[in-house]
């Protein structure tokens, strides 16, 4: 888009034509010869028909051409006092090992990353780590510590030691925590420990056996695990039903199998009906080869479920036809497009486009060496991604660095109409020596399609009279 | 009343209490020494200055309420932005200071149930004990009547604080005010945003004008006859009135009891200077023209000062836990944006700035002094 053409985007619905208005951050319905007008495709006809509907907008400060002058990440000016007092919450790696080996595991060497080892972190290290969290985080009301690894419960007597140190040093502050496993390990000890500290607790199921356990393995023979984690989950489930009640369950969508089977399992299985759940896809970050098959079925199968949503949410379809695996689809929409899409008078001439946290202060994720790195999401072996230690605490320039990917592509992104409704961060352009731009670049067109089918999903429930104030669950 | 001077521990020390502490000269009967906070507050170690992130005050914090009780003979109990369990927490710790025989002074509210469990246990124990807070009945308020519609006038100069909402540094300019117009030699009357205000020697915001069962029209009567009554018994030079919460809605979500203490206040009585203190962003001179602009048709007074506070919503978290979030940014970084809008019409100040602090106040004293002829 040229820089002297108004700042908008254009797109249509089978009901109606629209625009999206960058500088408002506005979407208007308009009437075909406006639409034509705008996209350049107006006769003249159309042309003046479209002239007093737009003189109009221009009045109110619509079709403005103004871009972003820099492109600089808000909190930029303020890190010093982020990174000083605002650390919401500390992950603790408490092991690198893992008793299974799962197929799509960062750690299992399908990706760019280190391999399952044994090391563990010290209770020394913990106890900094604590601390160095509670020093940091003066201006959060609450606090959070989860554990991850690897498999944690490996390291469960260590886990009780921290927590009894966190509990200690917390004092004055409610103090939360959460856990990451794979449910292979769980036992009366340690469930009854994680009721009594009211642990969250996200347990890794991918669906039923045959899904489950096409990735899924144990490290000892290969075999898949899921009757110990499902025979794990209907045991407790039984014995602690409010705790369990409360449990997540996180799965990773293989796009080589069946989903009508997959969501059948969460839909029907006793163990697992009800619970809420997270559906992720198969990572594309730091892969060595190429991704796997793919289903041809897979895609069509989840758009189908997606339909079948957008009917519910017209009140066309009872809810229990309804897959929980999409469900946080509309959520997205609901959430970007209607709640947090706020008008405004212009762009301001500095800004960024989103995605990126604040890496260091939204979580502090800490290896067992005591290394920092924004989250679990990015490689280990990424020299970009360390942001500080234990001892030195944070590298405020690494962090401003993976703050501010929005510079590797400047010029792209003060063109780019969704740059508010981006979500690449440094993890999207790491090429483990240096943040790509090139990397960054070529996730750029999913990201603006991505924005527009669900600014088309939100404008045709809204055509569909859908009321998002209204919770329909 | 208290009646002798001690150096006094304060429990659990927070931002609340950091502006009684830069103007501790303001209490007549206590020197603080002492500052507690619990371990988890991460305060530990750090100057008395990082929960507001003003200039230094030379206080460290500590977290060993025990230990430093023999240090002291008076304990303040204050009312902290982070609530502690009553039961749990702070009753143990008052009960604790009582048996130590310690002076104990309670800032924060008290239920009807906590103040009774902390007077008897102070009865029988003949622990010396101050009350503030909603745990005291006003004694104007009691003596208003605001049964006629009329407004009185008031003669005393006016000046009054407001802000974008709670944390915003209001009271502080309203301490910092207090003080210079008495250094200066000016007889004070004052009416505080916070509700123990008689702990400072002057008068909290009343209750009444929070309560359900007058309407808000009668609160502007009250709040009239009240400043009245006040001008007429102290006499002052000048009155100082700080209005509680915020003057607009933030956004939806938000909504900052609409501006409501600041309307019935505005409509009650007329300010001769005011002084508004807004959340930090990286504004331009536009921002505080139009906001200018909005008090006046809003309110009907001019704003004759701002003052760029350091405190910044975070967005992110107050929508995620639906509560407002601040971020509390340093009195340096403040005094750089600061300088960037040396061209506003209405003057910029930055009262954490320890060095310039009273230009605020010496501007305010100034603006009062300025009619060229005076109504009589």
């Amino acid at each position: 888009m040229k820089i002297d053409t108004p700042f908008i985007h254009l797109f249509k619905t089978p009901g109606a034509g629209y625009v999206y208005d960058v500088n408002t951050n506005s979407i208007f319905k308009v009437k075909e010869s406006v639409f034509k007008y705008l996209s350049g495709a107006a006769n003249e006809e159309e042309n003046n028909d479209a002239e007093n509907t737009l003189t109009r907008m221009r009045k109110q400060g619509l079709l403005s051409t103004k871009r972003l002058e820099t492109i600089i990440h808000p909190a930029s000016d303020m890190l010093p006092y982020y990174l000083e007092n605002k650390l919401e919450m500390l992950t603790l790696q408490v092991t690198q090992n893992c008793n299974l080996r799962c197929e799509y595991c960062p750690y299992s060497g399908s990706y760019i990353n280190r391999r399952h080892n044994n090391k563990r972190m010290s209770f020394e290290i913990a106890k900094k780590a604590i601390d160095f969290y509670l020093q940091h985080s003066k201006d959060n009301d609450y606090l959070s510590v989860g554990f991850y690894g690897g498999e944690p419960l490996l390291e469960f007597s260590l886990i009780q030691k921290c927590v009894e140190y966190a509990r200690n040093k917390a004092q004055g502050k409610e103090i939360k925590f959460n856990l990451t496993i794979n449910g292979t390990l769980l036992n009366e000890k340690n469930v009854e420990y994680l009721i009594k500290n009211d642990f969250q607790v996200i347990i890794s199921l991918d669906g039923p056996e045959e899904i489950h356990n096409k990735n899924r393995k144990f490290a000892s023979d290969g075999s898949g695990s899921f009757k110990t984690v499902i025979s794990n989950i209907s045991k407790f489930n039984e014995e602690y039903p409010e705790f369990f009640g409360k449990v997540m369950f996180n799965a990773v969508m293989d796009p080589s199998v069946d989903f009508n089977c997959l969501n059948s399992f969460f839909m029907s299985y006793d163990a697992v009906k009800g619970h809420n759940a997270m559906f992720s896809p198969i990572s594309n970050e730091y892969l060595a080869d190429s991704q796997g098959e793919r289903s041809e079925s897979f895609e069509q199968d989840v758009s189908y479920e997606m339909f079948k949503l957008l009917l519910f949410k017209l009140k066309r379809l009872s809810k229990k036809n309804i897959s929980p695996v999409v469900k946080a689809y509309f959520e997205q929409v609901r959430k970007v497009f209607y709640k947090e899409r706020v008008p405004v008078e212009q762009l301001p001439d500095k800004g960024h486009h989103g995605g990126p946290c604040i890496p260091g202060v939204m979580r502090l994720f800490v290896s067992c060496d005591g290394l920092f790195y924004p989250c679990e999401k990015v490689s280990e072996t990424s020299e970009m991604m360390k942001i500080g230690d234990l001892d030195k605490g944070y590298d405020i320039e690494k962090v401003r660095k993976l703050l501010n990917i929005g510079q590797l592509s400047e010029q792209q992104c003060k063109d780019c109409w969704a740059f508010r409704f981006c979500h690449l961060c440094a993890a999207s352009c790491d090429d483990l020596e240096s943040l790509s731009s090139d990397k960054k670049l070529s996730r750029c067109q999913s990201v603006r399609d991505e924005a527009e089918t669900l600014m088309k999903e939100y404008c045709m429930l809204r055509e569909f009279g859908y009321d998002f104030e209204e919770d329909a669950g | 009343m208290m009646n002798k001077k001690g150096d006094a521990l304060v429990y659990p020390y927070d931002i609340n209490f950091t502006p009684i502490l830069r103007h501790s000269r303001l209490l007549a009967n206590c020197t603080i020494t002492k500052l507690i906070s619990p371990e988890g507050w991460g305060l530990t170690g750090k100057d008395a200055a990082c929960t507001d992130g003003g200039s230094d005050i030379g206080i460290s914090i500590s977290n060993s309420f025990e230990e430093e009780l023999n240090n002291c003979n008076t304990v303040i109990f204050a009312s902290s932005e982070r609530k502690l369990d009553f039961d749990g927490v702070i009753l143990q710790k008052l009960m604790l200071a009582g048996k130590a025989k310690k002076k104990v002074i309670t800032l924060g509210s008290l239920n009807k149930i906590e103040f009774k469990t902390v007077n008897d246990f102070c009865i029988k124990n003949e622990v010396d004990i101050d009350f503030y807070g909603s745990a005291i009945k006003e004694r104007i308020s009691k003596s208003i009547d605001y049964s006629e519609d009329s407004l009185h006038r008031i003669n005393t100069p006016i000046i009054f604080v407001l802000g974008s909402g709670n944390n915003t540094q209001k009271f502080e300019i309203q301490l910092l005010l207090r003080e210079f117009l008495l250094n200066n030699g000016y007889k004070v009357a004052q009416v505080g945003s916070r509700d123990y205000c008689e702990f400072l020697g002057f008068h909290s915001f009343p209750q009444k004008m929070f309560s359900t069962r007058i309407n808000e029209s009668k609160k502007v009567i009250f709040f009239n006859r009240y400043i009245r009554e006040i001008e007429r018994t102290e006499r002052p030079d000048v009155i100082i009135v700080g209005i509680p919460g915020g003057i607009l809605p933030f956004n939806s979500d938000f909504t900052n009891n609409f501006g409501f203490p600041a309307y019935i206040v505005a409509n009650a009585i007329e300010p001769d200077a005011a002084i508004f203190s807004t959340v930090y962003e990286d504004w331009s001179d536009i921002y505080f023209e139009r906001l200018s602009t909005l008090i006046k048709h809003k309110f009907g007074f001019f704003i004759d000062a701002f003052n760029l506070s350091n405190a910044q919503v975070d967005w992110n978290n107050s929508r995620e836990n639906m509560k407002l979030s601040l971020n509390i940014l340093d009195w340096k970084f403040i005094e750089q944006k600061k300088k960037l809008l040396s061209n506003s019409k209405v003057p910029v100040f930055n009262v954490l700035n320890s060095a310039k602090s009273s230009d605020i106040a010496e501007y305010a004293v100034n603006k009062l002094s300025e009619e060229e002829f005076e109504v009589v």
